[in-house]
Parts: C-alpha cells; structure tokens; sequence
C-alpha cells in the first residue's frame, strides 16, 4: 500500500467523476468529447475531471488515430478497498484487545 | 480543521468501528492517552501527547515506525491525531499513506461508548514533523 490510496479516494470524492467512471465502465473506452455528450458538463471540466482520474491511477489514455481515448484501470480502485477491509479489520481486533484490557482493569 | 464531512456515498474511504467499554469515560481517556495502557491494548509502542500539536510516535512489532501529530484533545470526549506509517527504515524506507484518526467518546448507562474513524488524507495536510 502507498500514498496512492488517498489520491484514489480523493478523485472518487466528486460526484462527476463517478459519473465518469460509471460511463467508462458502462461504454468502454471513450474520447473526451463523447463523455461531453453524454454528461451534463462542458468538455473543458471533463478533460479536468479525466486528468483528475488518471493522476490516480484510475483511468488510463492511448493515442488512437487522431483522438484520445480513456479507459478504467480498476487496478488502484481494488487497492483503496483493500486498504479499507485492512483497516476496518486492524480496528476491530484493536477494539476488542481495548475491551478486554478496560474491563480487566475493572477487577 | 480539515473540509466538512459531508456523508455522501462514502467515497471518503473512512472506515468507522465503535464498541461499549464498561467504564466511565475518565477511565477511558486514559486508556486511549497513557502510553503503559496503549502498550497493552493498540498493538504497537504508542505514544501521544494529547494536547493540540503534540507529538504521535509509534513503534510496530514489525520496525515500522508511525510519526504524526495531535489535532484535536478534549478529555474525555475527542482526541484526533494525523500520522502516517514509514515502512522499513534509511534508504529503502517507503512512507505509506497517511491517516487521519478519530475518536469520539460518548458516556452511555453502563459505561462508554468509543467510536473510531480512520480515513486517508494527503500527505501534504498532514502538519508537524516528521
């Protein structure tokens, strides 16, 4: 695990960049002006948003003829999840070891 | 204090885990402040200053080392801190993400209810040293 993680959850923070991940999943790869068509946001914001996504790993692009176009890299997204059962899991034997010593303290 | 948590979706990433502990929440503070208690409890050499900007450093049983600093300490009820984890040591030490924990005690009939939030930040809002 790396600092990637929160860079993941960062870019999954905006609601239109989950939008964009929707319609890559949906669609398959696309250019960034026939996600402009399909969401209600201008082509300038989508180019924003995909750069966003692919900072963090979650989308990636390639050069096709004369238009670029991005696709879903799922990779770092299983990670981020995977970060949070790690940690969910850490917290639940922490608790459990603090339950016992607080109520071992009690006697 | 960082941006509001708004709780839509969950895309945070913040991972939230409680329990009841019997005993007042005086008794838990020190339980989650003093370092001969953390020792038996947190599963790592835990020691915090719990006052705003205070030092958090941790040893785990594996090497690792944890540095970060105290954001928030209200006893017996809020104590938040920011660290982040640096695995192995010198040159090959890789620093891994770091983290923003909460805990939010909260006094109920037959003792105390303790409620942890951990979730990423970026490196750069972590503050302090390292």
């Amino acid at each position: 695990l790396t600092g990637r993680v929160d860079a993941v959850f960062a870019a999954l923070s905006d609601p239109t960049r989950r939008q964009v991940i929707r319609c890559l999943s949906r669609d398959g790869p696309v250019t960034a002006t026939e996600l402009a068509d399909r969401l209600p946001v201008s082509r300038q914001a989508i180019a924003k948003h995909l750069a966003s996504l692919e900072e963090a790993g979650l989308v990636a692009s390639s050069l096709q003829g004369r238009s670029r176009r991005f696709r879903l890299t799922p990779g770092p997204m299983r990670e981020a999840m995977g970060w949070m059962t790690d940690v969910g899991a850490d917290w639940d034997d922490r608790l459990d070891s603090l339950r016992r010593h607080v109520a071992g303290q009690r006697r | 204090m960082g941006k509001s948590a708004t709780p839509r979706l969950r895309m945070t990433g913040a991972v939230t885990r409680s329990v009841e502990l019997p005993a007042d929440a005086d008794a838990v503070w020190l339980a989650l402040t003093e370092r001969d208690q953390l020792r038996r409890w947190f599963g790592a050499d835990l020691v915090l200053d719990p006052r705003p900007g205070g030092d958090v450093r941790a040893t785990w049983p594996s090497g690792d080392r944890s540095v970060g600093s105290v954001e928030a300490a209200i006893a017996p009820r809020h104590l938040v801190f920011r660290w982040r984890r640096i695995e192995g040591a010198g040159f090959a030490a890789r620093v891994r993400s770091a983290t923003r924990v909460e805990f939010v005690l909260e006094p109920t009939e037959v003792g105390t209810t303790v409620r942890v939030t951990e979730q990423p930040i970026e490196l750069a809002s972590l503050g302090g040293s390292g």
